[in-house]
């Protein structure tokens, strides 16, 4: 009996040293000091295949509102045949492991974009560091890396800037889009529709933009726009569309949250009505003839509020608000029937998905539609409806200058 | 080893864990591929499937109550006869659980843990499964209800966490190439669930009952979470992704973004999966060595667990190559050999007892 207990207590005290070995941590431990946290990657075409830029976040500095001189961000480049080779070749510049879960955009150049962007998406999709929620946005007329090499002012980190910059335009003002790797993905698999990405550019001197000069100037004279939407034939780009086109299709895509529409004043060609449009919402509908297509209905709706008005009219009457509401629906067709052609006429990709929305409805009907998509979407009719409420004129009544000139 | 006595409560528990078990993770993905946009539909079919599987086992435990699986088979088929089903029956189990552990070890080692050997989590995972098999069936059940809770909370949380993310239009054109697909995918995913498992612990429990009620109970809801985790592997991701990805349940997580605050939940999520792997791996281990016991008409099983997590490690390493092997069995191949386990056997079974219940009524 003493002899198993004691027995008992060996076993046990092994067990206990044994345990020990445990404390040198997991396999897959990465402490922060060893990592280097990528929140910014741009993808550029290069004579070996991809250069690949890196925003990689430096510790010392991120956290403080930039008191001290170090910069919060330093980017680094390499080349190579697939963009896990450029990375892994990275590493002879980084001090650290990269880190890509933290990536908060993805921007690639428009050089590449031209050329197609599914082998690099494959990469990204494969690969489990990756996240699927981060934006995708493509360098209007320049390099990716241009774009991450400009210091932007009150974010300190540039990629947290450039998200934040996607989130509150493409909520605000709707001429952009915040397309996720998730979503270009699947929109690229799919049939019937085509995607879109939002592009960026630099504006202002581009090597300036490099250093903390910015910080210490009123106007910087280098800085990030975003310029509209990006036109996709499968995963290549094929044009580009400036604001009002943008925003026809993010009004198409159901995208758009809140944004501002304006018309010129009854009487006076300079002067303009502009209101603010909530709660937008646009339905496509499929006409069909027996068991042929005939076009697509989209009803668009949207409730607007006055902004402003420089135009001396009487707004104190119903009639006037219903003049108003006609005049803005008026707008709006009229602006989304000419894009919509355009893109018909111009690109023929259907980025506003009236193929998948056949597809969704009437299975059968695209069938018969299915091969050969993109020839029938440019010859098919698209009829616009928009219906607006104006429904809250703001703090005053009338136009200060009706009431200046009545005085 | 008939003293031990379990609730329906935890035969509900069990039956659950064993439904949702592993499916949750790799079934929205195959129902994608082939049912397309009526994944939704197939999971039902799949879940209705289940249920008239159960109903089938009920049925044979009425006939033979208070015997297990393996006796069941020893009555019914005679004694040599029945002792080879139930050896079918050890390997069937045996290969389940292995293929189980390996696909834990190819998803922490895929997704999570990278750089850390597979054969280290594997090791580590089948530790908790020696420990709690030496503690026995009973400890086993009390284990159950204690974890049950988390793995309700954890789908409830993904469930919701997701909704804002759903995409209703994704799941039109509902029923495009008529019911076939959905049948086709709906009867395939049913061969995953291996209900059969809890014959071998149905006379366990006494109020035998409530214990089949709640056998159908549970199987109906874990059907039911797997079809809405399907539904929303579809809304959310899109038939596309969902069909592609290696883990649809895990990228699923990924998606969660509550307000752009609440993130990055998929790594607690992951308690989710590992819990219910644990709950179905301590069922087919506990099943195997109850199997044997009765088999090879043994006093205890307790010598043997060790020389079988041994085997269940070989087994996984060598039937675990790769992830695109093991989805091509499972596409081809595994779907036919449960059917055989899980309908062909118990039909069978079902009706040697008929003939021999009228013959024993003819005499009496």
């Amino acid at each position: 009996m003493e002899n198993r207990t004691r027995s008992r207590a060996w076993i046990l005290i092994a067990l206990l040293i044994s345990l020990s070995a445990l404390l040198s941590g997991c396999w897959s431990k990465r402490e922060l000091n060893e990592l280097g946290v990528v929140v910014a990657m741009g993808i550029d075409l290069h004579p070996r295949g991809y250069k690949v830029t890196a925003q990689i976040v430096n510790f010392k500095d991120a956290g403080k509102h930039n008191t001290s001189d170090v910069m919060s961000v330093v980017t680094y480049q390499a080349a190579g045949e697939s963009v896990p080779e450029a990375l892994q070749r990275m590493l002879s510049e980084v001090p650290r492991q990269l880190y890509m879960s933290h990536l908060r955009v993805l921007v690639f150049g428009e050089a590449m974009a031209r050329q197609g962007l599914t082998d690099v998406l494959d990469f990204v999709a494969r690969n489990h560091q990756f996240r699927t929620d981060f934006p995708l946005l493509v360098a209007h007329r320049s390099e990716a890396a241009d774009i991450l090499r400009v210091v932007t002012p009150i974010e300190s980190i540039p990629a947290n800037s450039l998200f934040s910059s996607i989130l509150v335009s493409s909520k605000k003002w709707a001429a952009t889009g915040r397309i996720t790797l998730q979503q270009f993905i699947t929109q690229l698999d799919r049939g019937g529709s085509d995607p879109v990405l939002s592009g960026v550019e630099v504006v202002g001197d581009k090597t300036s933009g490099t250093t903390d000069k910015i910080w210490h100037t009123l106007k910087p004279n280098a800085m990030i726009h975003h310029s509209g939407l990006a036109i996709f034939k499968r995963d290549k780009l094929v044009g580009w569309l400036k604001e009002q086109g943008s925003k026809t299709v993010n009004y198409l895509l159901n995208d758009v949250y809140t944004t501002n529409a304006s018309f010129k004043c009854p009487d006076d060609e300079k002067q303009a009505i502009s209101m603010q449009l909530q709660w937008v919402k646009s339905r496509i509908d499929v006409v069909l003839k027996g068991e042929e297509l005939s076009g697509f209905n989209v009803n668009v709706y949207a409730e607007a509020n006055l902004d402003s008005v420089q135009c001396p009219m009487d707004i104190s009457q119903s009639a006037a608000i219903s003049a108003i509401e006609r005049k803005l629906e008026e707008r709006i067709v009229d602006v989304f029937d000419q894009h919509v052609s355009k893109i018909q006429k111009r690109y023929d990709v259907d980025i506003f998905g009236l193929g998948e929305v056949l597809h969704r409805r009437h299975p059968k009907v695209w069938k018969k539609y299915k091969s050969d998509w993109d020839k029938h979407f440019k010859e098919v009719d698209v009829t616009i409806r928009a219906q607006v409420k104006l429904r809250r004129v703001g703090s005053i009544v009338q136009p200060l200058k009706k009431d200046m000139m009545n005085r | 080893m008939k003293t031990v006595i379990v609730e329906p409560r935890q035969f509900f528990i069990w039956t659950f864990g064993l439904t949702v078990g592993t499916s949750v993770l790799v079934i929205p993905s195959s129902l994608a591929m082939t049912a397309r946009e009526d994944a939704w539909i197939a999971a039902l079919v799949g879940t209705a499937i289940n249920l008239l599987m159960v109903l089938l086992y009920v049925v044979i435990s009425r006939q033979y109550p208070g015997m297990s699986w393996f006796e069941i088979m020893e009555a019914a088929l005679g004694r040599w006869l029945g002792k080879l089903a139930g050896g079918f029956y050890l390997f069937y189990f045996l290969i389940l659980a292995g293929t189980l552990l390996g696909n834990l070890g190819f998803f922490l080692t895929s997704e999570i843990l990278t750089e850390t050997p597979i054969e280290a989590i594997q090791l580590l995972f089948l530790a908790a499964v020696v420990f709690a098999a030496r503690l026995g069936i009973a400890a086993f059940a009390r284990v159950g209800e204690l974890l049950f809770p988390w793995i309700v909370f954890f789908s409830l949380s993904l469930i919701l966490a997701l909704l804002p993310q759903t995409e209703w239009t994704y799941i039109q054109p509902v029923l495009e190439d008529g019911w076939g697909p959905a049948l086709q995918a709906g009867f395939h995913s049913a061969m995953f669930q291996e209900l059969v498992v809890l014959m071998v612990f149905l006379p366990l429990t006494k109020q035998s009952g409530q214990t089949a009620r709640h056998y159908f109970q549970a199987a109906g809801l874990g059907g039911l979470l797997l079809t809405s985790i399907v539904l929303l592997s579809v809304l959310v991701l899109g038939i596309e992704q969902a069909a592609n990805s290696t883990f649809p349940a895990y990228a699923l997580a990924k998606t969660i973004s509550l307000g752009d605050f609440i993130q990055r939940t998929e790594g607690v999520l992951i308690a989710l999966w590992i819990l219910s792997f644990f709950v179905k791996t301590m069922l087919l281990v506990f099943a195997q060595l109850q199997g044997l016991q009765s088999l090879f008409r043994l006093r205890s099983y307790h010598h043997l667990i060790y020389p079988l997590a041994a085997l269940i490690l070989i087994v996984a390493w060598n039937t675990y190559l790769d992830s695109i092997y093991v989805a091509e069995i499972i596409q081809k191949v595994w779907a036919n050999y449960s059917f055989v386990h899980l309908v062909v056997f118990p039909v069978l079974i079902l009706v040697v007892g008929a003939f021999r219940g009228k013959r024993r009524r003819r005499v009496t």
